[in-house]
This record gives structure tokens, sequence and C-alpha cells, in this order.
């Protein structure tokens, strides 16, 4: 099935901005047992996210206080939207009065629509555990968990014989009947070769065509990054901000990042960014569907998108381990992509060619990210024990249950435990 | 890795970034709390002379000196810009005590030294000597001198001479050491680290400068520390280095126990606990790396250590686990994508300079695995004085503490910390933890591992250049 995000912004009604705080952070700080939603009860989340943004001016514009909603679910959207409000009905109504146009009939049919008219679009998505279903990661994990039991401490005998141990075992045992069903992966291993060799061809065409048109905006961002240069300012790491994230972190072994940015202002940078996001987007879908994101591999779901009529930037992630080594792999693997990104936004360190050092200011940039991270009031996970390569790896044990191998294929399942 | 042979100013950088003074074996560290800061500058001025250089090697007694950032406040008031976060905040928070694993027994409210509730530790003045006596002498009259200046002395901590270099498990320790270009020392490329990554005002290993601490240039009227690159600021971190000290305190009988048990559960044929203990360092006792000889201890020559696990074909940690912990402390070439050349040069950004001794009398005299594998424990106080320097202490020591010893899912493992420090998992703490051998055809699992290294006490300080140090002794 496959795996979706849904983003929806509602502005906040001013005088009630504070009790909402209060109320996400009573939540926030108690997912498990708190009075107002019962997370267990969600079938299609992966992740969910509640964030305030505060009243702020941009650019002489003022903007309202809003609140935002990310879920990364499994698809489609409109059974997603009756699970969240089917479930929760009574707590979602509770944080949604506190906004604007909150529906005044208070049923699953109505917020479900009132969630679906305040959606935005998501330009770039990125999945870590691309098909599986929440169900899903939950059932292969307990067989991973089962397989090693079989196993004990020591097991001994030739791979085929302890794989058909294995295999005999787990079909005495009916909860893992499942195990056994063709599984069918959303993966599509060909669509890597077709998309580079199509990619190939067309990027060639495009660029023969669109060359003067590049030359020109080439010349202009030299022009503003030049400006953009002078006037840059480092940012210094303020440790009591940051002692307020960390307050917040490494309790499960996935963590969040939700990060806030102003667009640099002008036609040139707004479509730059369009584009680079747009490309980021495909690259995603066609090429980097396999759990890893150009050489980082920790990343389970994350999206940008772009708010207030294109003057702000918003950066969700949900990743494996701690901030220091998430955005150590930005800066030592991936640091062109997102450079291409950020280098569109304020304050981030000076770049060149777009896509040229910027995010590569190692400790310039990590400050930069600090400085611009916001704090999230509400973040559930549906699986705070289970690291991408932990997901897959189980994906990849279940395959090779029902698959005939070669001895060879035996060796390297049983490498999998 | 771009990693230019600048000329470092050996005569401005204390000397133990440059070398461990292992010719003087015997040490003592002291910790003080300073009373009187005018006074205390006074006798950090008359001690200057006898800092250690990088240049120097005095044969009777060489000093190093550090600071915490409690300790600089005191010495200099009117506001330093950029010391790191982790720096500032100390070792002994709530969210570092969660990465660190410095929980239960080992939380900083049970700290002997370091620990909240106590005087701040704002010094601390590290003494080696030839001899014993000496040693003795020596302090007790900088303990005299203390007490006429205003500092505290809130505790000595004793390190031992260690001719055999081991730590108190039975395995030799300190073999593997990155190097820096531009000393007389020359290493292969791939154990060559940028300067910048443990001296602060060269260039990392990003090509670039490491974040330092500045100082307004109008509280600098006689040009005493270096520009910065920053304008109108001055360098104050210069030469100088983050450095972190924990007092470990191990369990050999505990850990020794956990290893026979876990010898029972994988059915090694042989019995042979030295053999899971090796697989779970990643060394043999005498150093010899697993990953190139996994069946038998077999002689080692320390001068020819530097090994890579793909170029040994041990890819899948058959030879040498996955979890073990000197694959986890340096993955070298194995981590993100088996790219050997890509994840040397991550390693290298994950490097550590160890300067750590250890402490107490060897479970065994001998201080031989064998031996000490079936000695009953003593009831004395015995550990390592872990000793580490970084210019960045978030992205090298906590780094490999947090994300490669504690990390349950380091390498695409489940739930197997480092079997060494078996720090329990913070983020589950009803989790049962494993040891995972790989092994043809299917891996060997020792279930249930527990912790036998505590923390004592902890710090993290910086240690200025010998400019930075006359600097703070101005009035
Ligand atoms: C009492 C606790 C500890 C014991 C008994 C211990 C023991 C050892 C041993 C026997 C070695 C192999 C010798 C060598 O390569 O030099 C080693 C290596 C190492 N240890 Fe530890 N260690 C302890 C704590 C730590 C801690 C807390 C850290 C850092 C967080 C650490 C980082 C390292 C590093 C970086 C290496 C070198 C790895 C390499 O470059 O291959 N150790 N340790």
């Amino acid at each position: 099935m496959r795996q979706r995000g849904l983003t929806v912004v509602t502005r906040i009604l001013p005088e009630k901005v504070d009790s909402l705080r209060k109320l996400l952070d009573e939540i926030g700080e108690d997912i498990k047992d708190n009075r107002v939603i019962t997370f267990t009860s969600f079938r299609t989340v992966h992740f969910l996210r509640w964030v305030i943004l505060d009243e702020t001016i941009v650019r002489n514009t003022k903007i309202p206080a809003q609140l935002v909603l990310s879920t990364n679910y499994d698809g489609p959207l409109d059974p997603h939207l009756e699970d969240l409000c089917g479930s929760n009905l009574e707590g979602l109504f509770k944080i949604y009065n506190h906004c604007e146009g909150v529906p005044m009939l208070k049923d699953t049919k109505n917020l479900s629509l009132y969630l679906k008219e305040n959606r935005i679009p998501i330009p770039a998505f990125y999945r870590g555990t691309v098909g599986r279903t929440v169900d899903q990661i939950h059932k292969e994990q307990s067989l991973w968990n089962r397989i090693q039991g079989i196993l004990g401490g020591k097991t001994s005998g030739e791979p085929a014989e302890i794989k058909s141990k294995i295999i005999s075992d787990l079909k005495k045992e009916p909860e893992f009947n499942w195990a056994f069903n063709k599984y069918k992966p959303e993966l599509v291993q060909s669509t890597r070769v077709v998309f580079a060799f199509l990619g190939a061809i067309l990027t060639l065409a495009i660029a023969l065509v669109l060359l003067p048109i590049l030359l020109v905006w080439w010349i202009l961002i030299r022009g503003l990054e030049k400006r953009d240069k002078e006037a840059f300012i480092a940012s210094r790491q303020d440790p009591s901000q940051i002692a307020g994230f960390m307050k917040k972190e490494d309790y499960k072994v996935q963590n969040q990042l939700t990060h806030l940015v102003e667009i640099k202002p002008g036609i040139i940078r707004l479509n730059t960014l369009k584009f680079v996001l747009w490309a980021i987007n495909l690259l995603a879908k066609m090429w980097y569907n396999k759990g890893n994101l150009g050489g980082i591999q920790s990343i389970h779901f994350a999206r940008w998108v772009i708010i207030d009529e294109g003057k702000r930037l918003l950066f969700f992630s949900n990743y494996d381990g701690s901030w220091e080594s998430y955005l150590g792999e930005f800066v030592d693997r991936a640091a062109v992509g997102l450079t291409g990104v950020w280098s569109n936004t304020v304050g981030f360190p000076p770049t060149k060619n777009l896509i040229r050092q910027g995010a590569r200011h190692s400790a310039e940039f990590k400050a930069w990210a600090r400085e611009k991270q916001i704090q999230t009031q509400v973040w559930y996970s549906a699986y705070p024990t289970s690291s991408i390569k932990n997901i897959n790896n189980n994906t990849a044990i279940r395959q090779g249950l029902i698959e005939e191998s070669s001895p060879e294929e035996t060796r390297e399942w049983l490498q999998r435990m | 890795m771009v990693t230019k042979n600048v000329g470092m100013e050996l005569q401005d950088i204390q000397g133990i970034l440059i070398r461990s003074h292992k010719e003087l074996s015997h040490a003592k560290y002291l910790l003080g709390h300073i009373q009187k800061p005018s006074k205390a500058k006074s006798w950090l001025s008359n001690t200057l002379p006898k800092i250690t250089n990088g240049l120097s090697k005095p044969e009777d007694f060489r000093f190093q000196i550090a600071f915490t950032h409690p300790g600089i406040q005191k010495l200099w008031t009117k506001g330093m810009y950029g010391f790191g976060v982790e720096f500032e905040q100390g070792m002994a928070t709530d969210f570092r005590s969660r990465v660190l694993g410095d929980l239960d027994e080992s939380a900083p409210k049970n700290w002997i030294w370091g620990g909240p509730n106590k005087p701040s530790v704002d010094l601390l003045l590290m003494v080696f000597a030839i001899n014993k006596e000496g040693l003795n002498q020596k302090c007790e009259e900088i303990k005299l001198n203390w007490s006429e200046s205003g500092i505290d002395h809130l505790k000595s901590l004793d390190a031992p001479p260690n001719p055999k270099g081991k730590e108190h498990f039975g395995f030799a320790d300190g073999i593997s050491q990155p190097t820096m270009p531009g000393l007389s020392k020359a290493d292969i490329a791939e154990n060559t680290v940028a300067q910048g990554e443990f001296i602060l005002g060269y260039k990392n290993g990003y090509d670039q400068l490491p974040l330092t601490p500045l100082i307004k240039k109008e509280y600098d009227p006689q040009n005493k520390l270096p520009d910065a690159k920053e304008e109108g600021f001055r360098d104050f971190g210069k030469n100088g280095s983050y450095m972190v000290f924990r007092q470990l305190e191990q369990n050999v009988e505990g850990f020794w126990n956990q290893v026979k048990e876990g010898t029972k559960q994988i059915q090694n044929d042989k019995s042979d606990c030295i053999y899971t203990a090796s697989k779970m360092v990643g060394r043999w006792p005498n150093g010899k790396p697993m990953t190139q000889n996994p069946e038998n201890e077999s002689p080692f020559n320390p001068k020819e250590d530097y090994f890579l696990y793909l170029e040994n074909d041990d890819k899948s940690g058959d030879k040498c686990p996955l979890g073990s912990h000197v694959r986890r402390t340096n993955p070298r070439d194995v981590l993100p994508d088996n790219k050997a050349e890509a994840a040397i040069k991550i390693s290298n950004l994950h490097r550590i300079l160890r300067r750590g001794r250890i402490y107490g009398p060897p479970l065994h005299e001998s201080f031989e695995a064998e031996k000490i594998k079936d000695t009953a424990d003593d009831g004395q106080s015995r550990g390592l004085h872990f000793i580490c320097f970084n210019s960045n202490i978030a992205r090298q020591f906590e780094f490999i503490q947090h994300m490669w010893c504690n990390n349950t899912k380091f390498d695409g493992l489940y739930n197997d910390p480092d079997p060494v420090l078996g720090i329990k998992d913070y983020r589950d703490r009803s989790k049962v933890h494993d040891f995972t051998i790989q092994a043809n055809p299917v891996r060997q699992k020792i279930h249930g591992l527990s912790r036998h290294v505590q923390v004592k006490g902890g710090a993290y300080f910086f240690m200025p250049g010998i400019r930075a140090l006359k600097f703070l002794t101005q009035e």
C-alpha cells in the first residue's frame, strides 16, 4: 500500500493560542496516557505531529498564529481521515476548537471535511520504509523476535537445514500464518533502470533547449549569492534555546525535527526552490526508494512544504538516532541536495552555484539548523523501537521465508538474523 | 581527506596533546575549586612557566592544566563567545545523562566528583612524575600553594604505572590512536586526521577552522591573543582543546562472570571465555585484531597496528563482530555503505585522542586475562580514568558514546549495546540486551548483558594554549 503525507494548516483564534499550547503540551508530554488523544486507536498512522507556528511578521506582513498537523499514513486519504476523526473525535474537536472555521456539528464527516479543505500540497516527500503499512511493520518485527527465539544462543547445521527448521517451527504457530502468504512489495526495482535511462535522455534534451535560459538563471543566481555572502551573519549556538530542544530529544529510537525558515525574497529564489523540491521529490520516488537517500539511511519520513504564500519553508523529518548524527549525515552525505533547497532561504551559510559549499560549513550549518528549529508540541511514532534498517531487514527476512533459494541465498538470508 | 600539513605552534600547545608522557609513569590528577579568583590568578601566573608545552620534554615532572566552564568564568568575567554548547552546559545535565548512559548507579547524583550539589570542579592539574615519592611530595606542595591561593583541593585521582599497557579486564589498551599531520611521526593516510579535529586554530576534517571561543578586541589591548577570523574579536581558543574526563569504575569479576555465562549460552565447544571476551572487545588480550586472526591469539606487534575490516574480508562481522567495542568506537571502512573510502572519511570525523590511564591495582598482578578471569573480587576499586581530547565534543566524544557505543541499533543491529560498557538503552529501560556474534552459518547470541563499568565522576574541560593561559592570569 502506498504511504502518503497529510499536511493541514489552520489559523488559530488569536485569543486561544495560549490555551491550545497548554492543551498540546499536555498531550505531548504524555503520549501514552494523556486524556485527550488515544494514539493507539489510530490504525493508519506511522508518525503524527502537531506544531504551533507563532504569530510573526515576515517582510512587513503580519502572519497570524497557525496550527500544523502532519501525518504519514497508509493511503488513501479518506479512510485515513476517517481513522483520525473516527477514533478520536472528541480529542480532535477539543484541539480544533481553538482554530478558525471549525465545524459546528461534532461528527466524523464534518471534521474530516474540515481537515481535507485545509490541507496543503507537499512538493517534496521522502519515505524510508517504502510500501510497508504500520500493521506490517509490527507483524514483521514480531516475526524477527520469534525467529530469534527459535535460533537461541547457538544453532548448528547446514544452512538449508537451519532454514527449514525455522520454517517448520513457524508453521506450527497459527499467528504466523500470514508470513507464508504471497507478498508483493510496492518497490519496483526496474523503475531505477528505466528512470536512469529516460532521465539521461530527457536531461540532455531539456538542457539543450533550455541552455540560454539556464545561463541567464545562473548569472542571476550568482549575483544573488554574492550579495547574500556579503550580508551573511553566521548563526551562533544559543545554549538555552538548544537546551529546550534537548529536553525532548532521545527518548525513542527515532527523533523528530521541525524546521521553519523564511524564503529569500524575489521570484528567482522562490521558483528555484520549487524546481529543486520538484527534482528531489522525483528522485525520492524513482531512485531513492529503498531506505537510502543519497547515503542517509536514517530517515523514516521527511517533507518540505511551502507556506504563507511562498514566504516560508517548513521541513518535517522523522529520523533514527540523535540530532547531532542526523545533521552530521546531512553535512557528510547529502550536502548538495540540502544546499540546493536551503540556499534559497534566509541566514543559510554562503553558497556557490546554488548547491556548493553551504551545508559543508559544518559548524555554521548546524548552528543555523538549531536556530531555525521550532518546538514540536505533539509527536507520535507508531513504532518507537524500530530503526529503518530493522524494518527493511525484517521485510527481507519475510520475503526470503517463502522464496526458493540457492545455497548462497540461504546463507545470505541467515546472515540477516 | 584534506589534511593540510600546517606546522603547529608546538610551543603554545600543551604537551599532552602531542604526547602521552608515558616515560613519566606516575601521575596524579588534582581537582580544584576556585574560591578567590584574584589569588588563583597569581597562583596560575607562578605556575605558568612549569606547564609543559609541545616542544619541551622535562625528565622529572610535567604539568598540564585545564578548566571547566565555571572555572573559566571565574577567571574571566567579561564574556567569551563561541564555546561549544556541551562544554558550557557541562557533563551532568539530564540530556547528557540520557545520551551518555549515566543512569542508575552511574547517575551524576552518585558521582564522587563533578556531580550536582557539590562545589563545582573548576580546574584540573595533571602532574606526571618518574617516581612515586617525587610525585607525592610535589602534589603536597601544590596543595599547600592552593590553600594559600584561594583554591580548594577537592580530590586527587591517582594513576599508577601500567608497564604492560593493559586495562583491568586484561586487554591491551591505548593501541589505536589517530595521527596529526606535521608531527615527527608519520602515519598512513587512513589514520592521519586533520589537526583541527583535536586542536583549535587549525583546519578540521571539513577543511574549516573549528568554532572557537572569542573575546572582544577591546578587552585585549596588548594583543596577548591572536586575531580571530571574526572581525573585532581575538581568539582565546587557538592551540587549545576540549578535554573529556570520566572516571569509569570496572567490576572485573562481574565482567568475567558475564563472559562465562555467555560462553555457556553460545555452547562454545572450547568453553573458551577468552575467545568470547575477545569477540566483545574486538581484539585479543595481547591486542591482536580479531578481524585479522579470529581463531586464536597470535603474536602482535603494535607498530603494525593499522587495519581495515573490508580488506580482511570481514564485512559481515564473522571475524570481528559488528557490535564489538573497537568496531563500534572506530568503524574504519565499514559505515555507512561499506564503501571504504567514503566510510573512512566519515569515521575520521569522529575520532578522539585518548590519553587516559588506569587506576587501582590489577585484580591479578600478572595482568593476564587468563589469570584475571578466575580471580575473585578483592573489594578494591579499580578502573579507567578515561581522558580524551577533541575539538567538538558533540561530534566526536559524545557521538561515539551515544550513537556508536550506547546505540542498540548500531550498524543494523537490533538490541545490542557495546558489550564492554554494557550500558542499558535509556529509550526502553525494560529491555534485556544482547551481544550478537555474526557467524557462519548463522549468528550466535548472548542474551542478558549487564553493566560492569560504572561512571564515578566526570567533567568537560577546556585545555587552553599557553598564551591563553597567560591571558587568564591578568587582573
Ligand atoms: C572501562 C571502559 C573501557 C574499556 C575497558 C575499554 C577498552 C578498550 C580496549 C581494550 C581497546 C582496544 C585497544 C586499542 O585499540 O587501543 C579500546 C579501544 C578504543 N576505545 Fe575503549 N574502553 C573503555 C571505554 C571507552 C569509552 C568510554 C570510549 C569512548 C566513548 C572508548 C573509545 C575507544 C576507542 C576510540 C578505541 C580505539 C578504537 C580504534 O581506533 O580501533 N573506550 N578500548
